[in-house]
């Protein structure tokens, strides 16, 4: 069975740039939906123009695409695998979940997780190795 | 009863759906700028068609250059068959196809 990296490669075709101004708590946007297992933060107040440039495991960067900048992230199975992969946001998950209605897919709670996800994992350092406890 | 903004055949001659609600409830609220005849485009004209590696019910369909201010890149819209139709479920531009999605159909 041939796949899409035989075919196009297996390397990103866009540049990934650091987000334009540090992420402010204030300006992040995080949803959930069940219905694709999918979680999505922007960084930027509001969703945004952009465009999903894979890294590896399901997870995305958000990029503008005229400035190449970072402005959100995008994580698909989100509960399948992501979640599981990290101990501390199973755990963080298994509270945040039940604190907000589905078909609303945020409240404070996912937005202030979103944020915690996205400054300490970052777009580029996606290592499931990589511990989200303190050193 | 559901409003269908897209009723449309794809190159296999399968039916795919795209409903009001998933469209302006989650697609244009998530990813703005992902408009219903970009959709339609690539429903329709496929540059490729995959199976998602997450879900063997979803199949993603990639057109590039569906979005008219972003040529380079692709739309990709993830299509569930739960029956002989299919339903958008979701619609994104990426800069190029999932690279570990097994391809199911191509021109």
């Amino acid at each position: 069975m041939e796949t899409v990296a035989q075919l196009f490669g297996a390397h990103p075709r866009m540049q990934v740039a650091e987000p334009e101004h540090w992420p402010r708590p204030t300006n992040v946007w995080a949803n959930y939906d069940a219905e694709t297992d999918s979680m999505i933060l922007y960084l930027t107040g509001k969703p945004v123009r952009g465009v999903q440039v894979y890294l590896r495991d399901d997870i995305y960067a958000i990029i503008d695409p005229d400035t190449y900048n970072v402005v959100g992230m995008y994580v698909e199975a989100w509960e399948r695998s992501f979640v599981p992969a990290y101990p501390d946001v199973q755990e963080m998950w298994r509270q945040v979940k039940p604190s907000f209605a589905p078909e609303i897919g945020w409240n404070q709670l996912l937005r202030a997780m979103a944020l915690w996800i996205f400054l300490l994992l970052g777009p580029e350092a996606n290592n499931p190795q990589r511990s989200l406890r303190p050193a | 009863m559901a409003v269908v903004l897209i009723n449309a055949w794809d190159p296999r001659r399968n039916n795919v759906l795209l409903y009001e609600n998933r469209y302006f409830a989650h697609i244009i609220v998530r990813h703005p700028g992902v408009e219903i005849e970009y959709i339609l485009l690539a429903v329709e004209a496929p540059d490729l068609i995959t199976c998602d590696v997450n879900d063997d019910l979803v199949e993603n369909y990639y057109k590039q250059g569906a979005i008219w201010d972003m040529p380079e890149q692709f739309l990709k819209v993830c299509v569930h068959f739960d029956s002989d139709r299919g339903k958008v479920i979701t619609a994104y531009a990426v800069d190029r196809p999932k690279p570990n999605e097994v391809v199911v159909w191509k021109p």
